[in-house]
């Protein structure tokens, strides 16, 4: 046996929220996608993926109940790398069956790595991926690439299992709640059997830099901004009084000095109210800027940081049993959702050694969702916007993608939706 | 080559398809592969034999309440089959819905009929049987299971730890029951507290610091 360290991790604070919120609809995973230009061959695959795990030892875990909490515990089961057999972020934690929580799969040219959220971030997920590539890369082309020096990551931050959350708590009051309305409620038939109906477009990264420059503003920005009036013009008339609100994920790391390999970040809400400006570009871009000032002062991500903390240490709270908190998770996630259309995330820029590049097309990342999300991930000169969505209908991805074609921004479309609907 | 492009979104689409998946507008130009599989519309089958079963009890209970209407001197029976068949529903639906972990599953079922059988015995005019019969033999037999099929379940060391801890609980409410003296017929329950005492034993002097290790664990604040 090879269980005799008994290396267990509570779970992070952020994470907390996840094993109780997962279902099949929306089973708190997410997917990093890379599309090399030559077909991926099963047997390196799985050789990269043995060597990268040993880097990150986070990732070896299943996910269990305590009596109070859930914990992770380190596992002996192997990770096998397999072709792409169900629809993109699946369940990968099941109550009842302990497995790993993440999986590596292949299909022609594209290797996606799903990981459940408990485990990690996308910060956390995108260093695994970049090793994974770059040891597969290593494996089948040993002559071009066998003495690349190792990427550049730090060991502490492939196997810090720290949480970052209880570092940087403290004391400080929070600032006076504000008060939310309901947000706008995207509706629409669901996709079947709560499959998730993924459309990745692919655009030059310089033409949206250019067009977000002309704008004056940042690329999250303009990212958000566009989704709010995609979503502006499939909004029914009657509903315009409610403000279009999107959850943006904060990356705290670039906040607060942290190596963790596990979940660090937050969620700030954006929005923009129909009925109280003109709607123009113009507009949404002020209010929008507006906001992300303030959403990301010191004060305020202090805040952040604080949010769960206090929960977390209550007393009562902690001696509750699981079931209980659950189900008070559940309540209180149910009610911040209902604050929130719809969410977009900028991941960012993945950075890979220059050498091989000439082997890879592009990278895009998105996520289970019960509404619809954007994610959008930056590779070289492509940027990918990755659009999951519970609804059958592409409407507002149409909007979005239309708004981009308008400006003369040449956009490649690729979809998991099949074509007899 | 010129990828298949829509002229309504102005945008290349990748995969064999003949319609823009934004709008639905005609293609045109040459087929790029999609980076998406096409697979097999899974959807979830639904056992035929459960659905026999349940339209059977179905039957069988509206069949039982029409014939008690008809015959009511011989008292309120057909309770006693919408009861059975409503219990029988409660353990084969938890069964199937734990299916996918058989150890997990017997220890649950141990707590559901040990409760239902004491349920059926209070409302049937109490005797006593659950308690001097069903709770001591069922949790002892699943005990004595999950000992010797943990291997062929692959079950973890630390989760058959938890299972017989959680099992062992039974005996203990055995105890208490056979000390208050609700207990008449005491051989059974005397049994389980010797088996239930015993794999404690075993566990501690085999596996102490692994029971210890998986204690703290589950039990952690």
């Amino acid at each position: 046996m090879s269980h005799s360290k008994f290396r267990w991790a509570r779970l992070d604070t952020a994470a907390k929220i996840f094993p109780c919120t997962s279902s099949r609809r929306d089973p708190k995973v997410f997917c990093f996608v890379c599309e090399l230009k030559e077909l991926v061959q099963p047997g390196p695959l799985q050789q990269a993926l043995e060597q990268t795990l040993e880097l990150f030892p986070g990732f070896q875990v299943i996910l269990k109940r305590g009596m109070f909490w859930y914990y992770l515990e380190e596992s002996d089961i192997r990770p096998v790398a397999r072709k792409e057999y169900r629809p993109p972020c699946s369940p990968l934690y099941d109550r009842d069956v302990h497995t790993l929580l993440f999986e590596v799969t292949y299909y022609e040219c594209h290797v996606n790595l799903e990981v459940f959220h408990a485990v990690s971030d996308g910060t956390g997920a995108m260093h695994f991926l970049r090793v994974l590539i770059f040891r597969y890369l290593q494996i089948v082309h040993p002559k071009e690439l066998g003495g690349l020096p190792d990427l550049d990551y730090d060991a502490s931050e492939t196997q810090s299992m720290d949480d970052s959350f209880e570092r940087y708590a403290n004391h400080q009051k929070k600032p006076k709640t504000r008060h939310v309305h309901r947000a706008l409620h995207l509706h629409g038939t669901k996709e079947p059997d709560g499959n998730l109906n993924v459309v990745i477009g692919t655009a030059p990264v310089k033409a949206l830099l250019d067009y977000s420059h002309r704008c004056k503003t940042s690329l999250t920005m303009v990212l958000c901004a566009l989704v709010i009036r995609a979503i502006r013009s499939e909004m029914p008339v009657r509903d315009l009084k409610r403000p279009v609100v999107l959850a943006v994920p904060v990356n705290l790391r670039n906040h607060f000095r942290s190596a963790s390999a596990r979940n660090f970040f937050s969620v700030m809400d954006v929005g923009y109210n129909f009925s109280k400006g003109d709607g123009s570009m113009q507009d949404i871009l002020h209010t929008l800027e507006q906001q992300f000032q303030k959403g990301l002062s010191p004060a305020e991500l202090q805040y952040r940081v604080n949010q769960y903390i206090g929960l977390i240490r209550n007393p009562f709270a902690r001696i509750s049993p699981l079931s209980c908190k659950d189900f008070a998770m559940r309540v209180g996630y149910r009610s911040t959702s209902r604050k929130e259309t719809s969410a977009v995330s900028n991941v960012g820029i993945i950075h890979m050694p220059p050498q091989v590049a000439p082997y890879l097309r592009q990278f895009a990342v998105f996520v289970s969702t019960e509404k619809m999300q954007l994610c959008s991930l930056t590779y070289e000169d492509k940027i990918t916007f990755s659009f999951s969505s519970a609804f059958a209908d592409t409407d507002i991805q149409r909007c979005f993608f239309r708004f981009l074609t308008a400006e003369g921004i040449p956009v490649e479309v690729d979809t998991n939706l099949s074509e007899n609907r | 080559m010129i990828l298949k492009y829509c002229d309504k979104c102005k945008v290349s689409v990748r995969g064999n398809r003949e319609h823009c998946p934004l709008c639905n507008a005609v293609l045109h130009g040459e087929a790029e592969p999609s980076g998406f599989p096409r697979l097999p519309n899974e959807h979830k089958k639904h056992k035929l034999w459960i659905s026999i079963l349940a339209l059977s009890s179905v039957s069988a209970c509206i069949i039982c309440l029409l014939l008690n209407f008809l015959f009511r001197k011989h008292g309120q029976w057909s309770l006693f089959v919408l009861g059975g068949v409503v219990c029988m529903w409660m353990t084969l639906g938890l069964a199937l819905y734990k299916q996918r972990n058989i150890p997990k599953t017997m220890v649950w079922e141990v707590f559901l009929v040990g409760l239902l059988s004491v349920l059926w015995d209070y409302f049937t005019g109490w005797r006593g049987w659950s308690i001097n019969y069903v709770l001591p033999i069922v949790s002892m037999g699943v005990m004595v299971v999950l000992v010797f099929l943990s291997r062929l379940f692959h079950v973890a060391a630390g989760s058959l730890i938890v299972y017989l801890l959680v099992d062992a609980l039974m005996g203990v409410i055995q105890l208490v029951l056979l000390l208050t003296g609700c207990i008449t017929v005491p051989l059974p329950s005397l049994l389980c507290v010797g088996v239930s005492t015993v794999m404690l034993a075993a566990m501690l002097i085999f596996r102490g610091r692994k029971v210890r290790e998986e204690l703290r664990r589950r039990l952690h604040l």
